[in-house]
């Protein structure tokens, strides 16, 4: 600890002039985007109280629908988070302990779910179990015409949220198995512990605070989760906190919005306390790493390797591979229900997509709000990254945590807290952003800032200090070495965050899910739309493009990794 | 009971040996060291012994039963080692006693034999008490020693140890290595013990195997390896020997030989009378300053250290080598001529 101790004490000393026109940058933005928002729900639930409004909160909370939403939400949310802890513990301890074959398309696998969201893969998941599967179909396991799709259920959602958080956990255990030091399981086997005992007595207790994490994560996400819940718990009536809100909102606009808010606050506090627990599982993490972690496979399988390599990829054939085709197949169907030969295969669903106007926009839209969000959310990364690192101290600590809060609270949440800001005109100006893309690219700045500022933080950290102070010496001021001495330095990391925020705001829907307008569709509100206008093969189609786009993307991305600081990348081993 | 074999024991990282037809045999109750400079293989050899590594070539066998060769690899948790590593590596989530009594519970003992063993092994490293503590509650002496209790509670016959006093400072690595040793003298456990500390070594093992490149340079009890060295590299890396240029003239009976140092004659030990061009280790001790005869040279620079001062002579017939002697009494100045005697020497065996 003392040697990554020492260059921070060092950053810390370069401090200069020109830092506060940065820090006074870097601090409007966090509190225009991310805090007035977020205060301005908490202020609501408290301008409620003060107007005598308990009643109103309490007719809120009593209501059967609430009580309802808020058990569902806790019960999928629990569940679904033992189905990631389970999976995602598994298969990072299949890929980092044992000598299975292959691990970096497993590891590929393992973290799509990143770069395909929620709303996409729900689909993919209906159009597979469909009775009209063109993929079940053809093996002539489809379930029964007319009968119900089997996930319009609490199984169907807590399955999905569950294989869909996985990552979380998956990332978080194998963080947990790098700080492992190869020594404690070698000691436990020199004492005569099979890889089995090692497992159970020694890997796995040292694990938890990882696995604490990873799962206080993973349920954080499944209560905010928005597009598995409104896919397949609308139709099957299990409402969730995050679809009572939506379909409250919709029926009523926002006359109803003081009782949304309240809907929001109660599941602002369940993630909250979720990420209380993560916060504290990860400080109990700290035991000191005297030797570096593994360099390889510590268990042989021997003769159980194929059993059980094959059980790795049946498992996400099923869950990753097999969706995936259904969601292709259903984009080159005539019509749903046709099943996909050489003769049926037709573009027309792609022909229709481009006809449509809706669509053609919400990926002009979400292109311009996805690069948008990215420009913004850099440039103030970089300044304030380097402000973490070498200025400190009390007030950017706070700015650090009030710039993560609108990406780790419930997208839900943020939608209502932006629509309460902004429904009244803007002082002086007059308009309203309500109902306009400009409500959306503010929401957008303050969802996506912790995205570009986590690898630029890394970026950072791997820059000498002494190259900095070199200039200082040399009467440069603190703007000017930032932008001639540490930027170019820090550009790859910056440019990592940007392409994440990209390619998760281009498909992104639960924040636009409540704040989109006719005009100012974003791609993931017309896939949803499409399917629940009942065109699902229109629907496919349009989640295929963007996929095919985001993909792209992380393998452009991929090819420059070598450029990358170590560990920015989440989805490289 | 536990005898240790190596037979052309060869390990690979792609394609480079790590260790390089190894060849070895370790009595049982032997105390060997394995010493060498960083990335020499030391560590990599520990490893095939314990069963972490598997062998590419070769055979390694314990009491003549093979438990690791190209087909068959016994694992580690079979072979019934103790090993205390560099680290520690205490399990951080379990007491004191639930580390030392981990071993025995693999082993299925029952719980009031693992008891008593546990207290006696923790007796034997002075931590009797300190069952109830957490690893991190322990300084970094005493989680030296609850390693070393864990390593002891089952009498292992083969104990390895890995570089175990490199993260400690001086003096506790003193008092450690007198642990060691009461340690192998009470146990009669055979022990194979990996440093890249010269003086520990020495002050250790019944014999020393040093390595270079993969490879073991030679193996022999600490004083032979001081004043016999069989090559080059054993010569410079332990003691810091000077090896230079020697023409052997002939034996001299006693196992010495008359010799040529730089025009110098001088009398040497020698493993053999053969006559010709040959290498010869000398050493600070073995070298004197003289009026006449012996060898000329210049003082380069000089380190008062007490009692004596270190000098560096450079000698005029080969100005890039480096005679160090100890000489008391008010040293000779900077740059100043000097006649180097050569009272003690050692002929280097011919390679192969």
């Amino acid at each position: 600890m003392a040697d990554a101790a020492a260059p921070l004490a060092r950053w810390r000393s370069i401090a200069g002039d020109g830092e506060r026109l940065l820090l006074a940058i870097v601090a409007a933005y966090i509190l225009a985007f991310c805090a007035l928002p977020l205060g301005r729900l908490f202020a609501e639930a408290f301008v409620l109280l003060d107007e005598g409004g308990w009643t109103a909160i309490a007719d809120v909370l009593a209501s059967r629908g609430t009580r309802r939403a808020t058990w569902h939400t806790i019960e999928a949310g629990l569940a679904s988070t033992v189905v990631s802890l389970v999976l995602g513990t598994a298969m990072a301890l299949l890929v980092s302990l044992t000598d299975v074959r292959f691990k970096t398309p497993l590891i590929f696998l393992l973290i799509l779910p990143i770069l395909i969201p929620a709303q996409i893969s729900a689909i993919a998941w209906l159009q597979l179990l469909s009775p009209t599967s063109t993929v079940l179909g053809v093996l002539g396991l489809a379930p029964e015409a007319g009968t119900r799709n089997p996930l319009y259920s609490r199984e169907g959602i807590v399955l999905l949220m569950g294989i869909e958080h996985s990552t979380m956990v998956f990332l978080a255990v194998r963080a947990g198995l790098r700080a492992l030091p190869t020594e404690m399981v070698e000691a436990a086997r020199a004492a005569g512990a099979g890889p089995l005992r090692v497992t159970s007595t020694v890997v796995l207790p040292m694990l938890r605070p990882a696995m604490v994490a990873g799962a206080a994560l993973a349920f954080v996400a499944a209560i905010g989760n928005f597009g598995i819940p409104a896919l397949l718990g609308i139709p099957g009536r299990y409402t969730m906190l995050t679809t009572l809100v939506y379909q409250r909102l919709n029926g009523f606009g926002p006359s109803v919005l003081g009782e949304v808010a309240v809907l929001a606050f109660v599941l602002a506090v369940l993630a909250a306390l979720g990420l209380v627990v993560q916060s504290l599982a990860q400080r109990g993490s700290g035991f000191r790493v005297e030797r570096s972690g593994s360099t390889g496979a510590i268990f042989m399988l021997g003769r159980w390797r194929p059993v059980v390599e094959l059980t790795a990829w049946a498992t996400l054939t099923a869950i990753a591979i097999l969706p995936l085709v259904a969601l292709v197949t259903a984009s080159l169907i005539p019509a749903v229900g046709v099943p996909l030969t050489a003769d049926t295969a037709t573009l027309d669903s792609y022909r229709f997509i481009f006809s449509h106007d809706a669509s053609r926009r919400a990926f002009i839209n979400s292109f311009l709000l996805a690069g948008g969000a990215a420009l913004a959310c850099v440039a103030v990364s970089v300044p304030l990254a380097y402000l973490l690192i070498s200025r400190g101290g009390r007030l950017v600590q706070v700015l650090n945590v009030v710039a993560d809060a609108p990406f780790a609270l419930p997208g839900i949440v943020l939608s209502i807290a932006c629509i309460l800001v902004f429904l009244r005109p803007l002082p002086i100006l007059e308009v309203s952003l309500y109902g306009t893309f400009w409500i959306l690219l503010v929401a957008y700045f303050g969802r996506f800032l912790t995205l570009g500022l986590r690898p630029t933080i890394s970026g950072f950290q791997q820059v000498d200090p002494a190259l900095e102070e070199a200039a200082q010496i040399a009467g440069v001021g603190t703007v000017r070495r930032l932008a001639t001495i540490l930027l170019p330095l820090v550009a790859p990391a910056a440019a990592v965050g940007g392409l994440l925020i990209f390619m998760s705001a281009f498909n992104e829907l639960t924040v636009s899910a409540l704040i989109w307008s006719t005009g100012n569709e974003t791609l993931g509100v017309v896939v949803f739309n499409l399917y629940d206008e009942g065109n699902s093969n229109g629907a496919a189609a349009v989640a295929v493009l963007s996929v095919v786009a985001t993909l792209a993307l992380a393998g452009l991305v991929s090819l420059w990794s070598h450029r990358m600081p170590r560990g920015v990348l989440p989805w490289q081993a | 009971m536990a005898s240790v074999t190596l037979s052309a024991v060869t390990k690979r990282f792609g394609h480079h040996p790590a260790v390089d037809a190894v060849t070895l045999g370790i009595a049982d109750g032997e105390f060997v060291a394995l010493l060498g400079p960083s990335g020499c293989g030391k560590t990599t050899l520990l490893r095939l012994i314990a069963g972490f590594e598997r062998v590419d070539e070769g055979r390694i066998a314990f009491d003549g039963r093979t438990v690791s060769d190209r087909r068959a690899h016994e694992p580690p948790e079979r072979r019934r080692i103790g090993m205390v590593f560099q680290s520690y590596a205490l399990w951080p989530h379990m007491t004191v006693a639930g580390n030392v009594g981990y071993p025995l519970q693999m082993r299925r003992t029952s719980a009031a034999d693992r008891r008593r063993r546990v207290a006696s092994a923790l007796e034997t490293v002075g931590l009797s008490g300190f069952g109830d503590r957490r690893p991190a509650e322990l300084s970094g002496g005493q989680r030296q020693r609850v390693a070393l209790a864990r390593c002891l509670v089952t009498d292992p016959a083969l104990v390895l140890l890995d570089e175990p006093l490199a993260n400690l400072d001086i003096h506790l690595r003193e008092a450690m290595e007198g642990e060691f040793r009461t340690f192998h003298s009470a146990t009669g456990a055979t022990m194979v013990y990996v440093t890249h500390d010269q003086a520990e070594a020495m002050a250790l093992a019944d014999r020393v195997a040093v390595m270079r490149e993969g490879r073991i340079e030679q193996v022999a009890p600490p004083r032979q390896l001081y004043h016999e060295p069989a090559t080059p590299m054993v010569a410079e890396f332990v003691g810091r020997g000077l090896v230079v240029p020697a023409t052997v003239r002939g034996g001299n009976g006693n196992g010495r030989v008359g010799a040529d140092i730089w025009g110098s004659s001088v009398v040497l030990r020698a493993p053999d009378p053969n006559p010709g061009a040959r290498q010869a280790c000398l050493r600070a001790e073995g070298l004197s300053l003289t009026a006449n005869g012996g060898i000329a040279g210049r003082v380069r620079h000089a380190v008062y250290q007490g009692a004596t001062t270190l000098i560096a002579v450079h000698p005029d017939a080969e100005p890039n080598a480096v005679l160090r002697l100890r000489v008391g009494g008010e040293p000779p100045a900077m740059g100043e001529s000097v006649r180097v005697a050569v009272n003690d020497g050692w002929v280097l065996p011919t390679a192969g």
